[in-house]
């Protein structure tokens, strides 16, 4: 009875999430046809994009033990710059990528020496440049939003306006079908799965999350692969905030609000795939699809939008209990 | 004796297990009221092990414990305390909550166990701390915050803070060990005031000197199994030779040759306060540092390690000035560490064991730094039959290994890229025998081109795998033998001194 009962937990550990995801799709698709069309996966998957490429950011500071509580924030203020690169300074849609990104890496960088050369804990430093950066995207436009004819604090009207090319990263498709943004996403999936699982950093990283000082007397340079971690999550947020930007096709004050604790979600809810109980990227990105695929299928069968958050606050804990509940009762 | 004294805490044949490993066997003694009792034995002896028992963090797993007669078995550590254990812990920052001030410290334990009303009333708090401080006699600053307290007064607040249950049996896990010698008089003198309270003191250290000036008896404990109890007059060269190990292990052993000098270290100082010395170490011979704990051997091997940087002198590498910044220094120059503490400083407990046992060298099994798995899987099987681990297969958790042959796996790391010097701190702490020997074994084979140092302070250790002793005290050298001119008791009476 207890050895049934062992194996029972076992496999509910170790596939718990996966047979969710799969019931899900048995679920919802018996209910609506629709809900397991290509346009409608399509849909999911492009609605999921932006929160999955912040998720698998964070992704890589929960690897080396430490979390971004930034991305959000980056990802609004990177939406706002690319918008501000365009519309104000009048450049084009190419150097308003470069100088997001590049500011995204500068954030995830002074994160990082935050908290490897300060000392300050990971939560507050990151807590701290969050909400120094939700007030700064603000100064520049004095706290509006910017769009083509925006009239700037100076009471002039900006004259640029977003190029077709920035447009098209979120707007366009491939094929006809499947959107740009989506490509964009399992693309960065792809790349941080082969470098935290594949290369040789990858492994010091999970090295340095597991036990820093044991990483430290085998000759890894642990801060660097702190910062490193930290600017991954500051470019890839960065990522996304250029995407919600080309989505929107303006910079939106106040866009964003939720991006941190949905990716957070989906990062968390990662751990519980194949039973890991540890940060990975693969997992991240079946966290994003699953909750994704929740709404969706909820939306589809009439739930009220209200009812989201609460939704989503229940896979997450549900999914920590799996995580570390019943793993430390194994 | 006509008049015998009832036992205030009897220990009898208390054993402990830890899965399959035994930590503590039938472990008996007593301590009387109103007496010292030194309990000594080298790490991972199960000292540790036995406190926590005591204190209600660990259930036994045979034996009986008493007090005043009384069968004792506490369920928690509260429950330990109202039963009138009381322990001063090693790291006195959890003995005291810096954050609060000295009189709060003192009743904080009233408050918790909730012996009291709904509202803090500070002036009745003051009060009782007060009378729990004159009790004991102690000058302390009530109103300070307890961070601004030197580091001897937070101790005393920690024995005052565990005093105010007015418990039968103090036990104290080395509370001198980051105090100065005139703070240590401080404690001593309240320590010997509590014995003329008629409380039973269990005093756990490695300083000799002060075991000397407090004991009226010595317990010593060797691989859970009490190999002596000392009564009044104390033979302390007997209690320390009990403790390290008495007769020398029967085991072939030939000696190697001293080959070409790897690393020299001149007029070597390690602290400000400390002897200065020579040393050359050499290819060829396992070479063991010996000593009581906290005599400087750790310490020695980060200066060698780039950990720590010596007070004063030099290392030469093969003649070359040697001055290491950092672990990845050291080990780019092929000098390698196995740090104490295995579990701490070397193990990942989210890697199977290829990856634990390629770590530092993964370099060696990349191409473009993309890992090459099944090289590193060869790697590691490779290794894991040549050290006889037991294991299921190198995708094995590492949790899943005993002591023994976690220790093992440590080594493995090590010995998957040659090495010039290779240093192993402790590496018999926590494994058994037969995995000892066939550890010792293997680094006896392997250490032909390589200088192989080990630090370890059991003397029957040593012996078993060392071609060449060294004595530390004092944060210094102080003997150096070749194994066939050792002399067990020259040894003792050196770290003794």
């Amino acid at each position: 009875m207890n050895n049934i009962f062992d194996k029972f937990l076992k496999i509910s550990l170790t596939y718990g999430l996966i047979i969710l995801l799969a019931l899900q799709i048995i679920v919802f698709g018996s209910a609506n046809e629709n809900f397991l069309s290509t346009i409608n996966l399509f849909i999911v998957l492009q609605a999921v994009a932006v929160v999955s490429i912040l998720a698998l950011g964070v992704t890589a500071t929960l690897v080396v033990d430490g979390f971004d509580l930034s991305i959000g924030a980056t990802a609004s203020s990177s939406m706002m710059l690319s918008a501000y690169v365009m519309v104000v300074w009048e450049m084009s849609g190419l150097s308003a990528i470069a100088i997001c990104l590049l500011f995204g890496l500068i954030v995830g960088i002074t994160n990082g020496l935050l908290i490897v050369k300060m000392k300050i804990p990971d939560l507050l430093a990151t807590l701290g440049i969050m909400f120094l950066l939700a007030g700064l995207q603000r100064i520049p436009t004095g706290g509006r939003s910017i769009a083509v004819g925006t009239i700037l604090p100076d009471g002039t009207t900006a004259q640029g306006k977003f190029t077709d090319f920035f447009l098209s990263i979120a707007r366009g498709k491939v094929f006809e079908v499947i959107p740009n943004s989506v490509i964009i996403m399992i693309f960065l999936a792809i790349c941080i799965w082969i470098f935290m699982e594949f290369t040789k950093w990858g492994r010091v990283m999970y090295a340095v999350g597991g036990n820093e000082q044991a990483a430290k007397l085998a000759g890894a340079n642990v801060n660097n692969f702190k910062i490193t971690a930290y600017a991954i999550s500051g470019v890839y947020a960065s990522i996304g905030g250029i995407i919600m930007s080309s989505r929107v096709g303006r910079g939106d004050i106040g866009s964003g609000g939720s991006l941190l604790l949905d990716s957070v979600a989906a990062a968390l809810i990662g751990f519980a795939f194949l039973g890991l109980g540890r940060a990975n990227p693969f997992g991240t990105a079946v966290g994003a699809i699953f909750i994704g695929l929740l709404l969706n299928g909820l939306t589809l069968l009439n739930t009220p939008y209200y009812t989201q958050d609460f939704i989503k606050g229940v896979v997450l804990v549900m999914a920590l209990i799996i995580t570390f509940g019943l793993k430390n009762k194994k | 004796m006509h008049n015998e004294i009832n036992p205030r805490l009897s220990i009898k044949n208390i054993s402990k297990n830890f899965g399959n490993n035994s930590v503590l066997k039938n472990v008996s003694f007593d301590l009387l009221p109103g007496e010292i009792t030194s309990f000594i034995g080298a790490n991972g002896a199960g000292k540790t092990t036995l406190v926590k028992i005591l204190a209600g963090i660990h259930k036994f797993s045979e034996g009986k414990i008493e007090i005043d007669g009384v069968n004792y078995l506490p369920i928690n550590p509260t429950d330990a305390m109202k039963k009138g254990i009381a322990i001063v812990h090693q790291i006195i920052s959890e003995g005291v909550i810096e954050d609060m001030t000295v009189y709060e410290n003192l009743v904080i334990d009233r408050l918790c166990i909730g012996e009291s009303d709904i509202y803090f009333n500070r002036s009745k708090a003051k009060k009782s701390a007060k009378k729990i401080a004159d009790a004991l006699d102690l000058d302390l600053p009530l109103n300070s915050m307890t961070r601004d307290l030197s580091q001897a007064e937070k101790q005393l607040v920690a024995i005052a803070r565990s005093m105010a249950h007015e418990p039968k049996i103090l036990i104290l896990d080395e509370p001198s060990s980051s105090l100065s010698s005139k703070e240590t008089e401080r404690l001593f003198s309240l320590i010997e005031k509590l014995k003329n309270q008629n409380v039973s003191i269990l005093y756990i250290s490695h300083k000799m000197a002060d075991i000397k000036r407090l004991s009226d008896k010595v317990v010593a404990l060797r691989d859970g199994v009490i190999t002596g109890i000392f009564k009044k007059p104390i033979n302390f060269n007997e209690a320390i030779a009990s403790m390290l190990g008495k007769e020398l292990a029967n085991i072939n052993f030939s000696q190697n040759q001293k080959g070409e000098e790897v690393i020299r270290f001149n007029n070597f100082q390690l602290s400000e306060t400390s002897k200065e010395f020579n040393l050359s170490i050499n290819k060829g011979q396992v070479t063991a540092i010996t000593g009581l704990v906290g005599t400087g051997k750790s310490e020695f091997i980060e200066c060698i390690f780039g950990i720590r940087k010596q007070f004063k002198g030099k290392m030469f590498l093969n003649g070359d000035s040697y001055t290491p910044k950092s672990p990845k220094d050291a080990i780019k120059k092929k000098i390698f560490l196995a740090s104490e503490d295995r579990t701490k400083n070397s193990l990942f407990a989210n890697f199977n064991l290829f990856k634990n046992i390629d770590f530092p060298f993964l370099h060696l099994f990349s191409n473009f730094s993309f890992l090459k798995k099944n090289n590193e899987i060869k790697n590691a099987n490779k290794l894991i039959s040549l050290l006889k681990v037991k294991c299921e297969n190198s995708h094995q958790d590492i949790g899943d290994l005993s002591g023994g042959n976690q220790q093992k796996i440590v080594l493995a790391r090590w010995l998957t890229d040659e090495s010039q010097l290779l240093i192993l701190d402790e590496p018999f702490q926590g494994v058994d025998i037969s995995s000892r020997q066939e550890i010792g074994e293997i680094l006896r084979k392997n250490t032909l081109n390589k200088a192989s140092l080990i630090v370890c302070s059991d003397l029957d250790e040593v012996t078993e795998v060392a071609d060449r002793i060294l004595v530390f005290s004092k944060w210094a050298l102080v003997g150096d033998f070749e194994r066939n001119q050792f002399n067990k008791q020259s040894v003792i009476d050196l770290m003794s001194a």
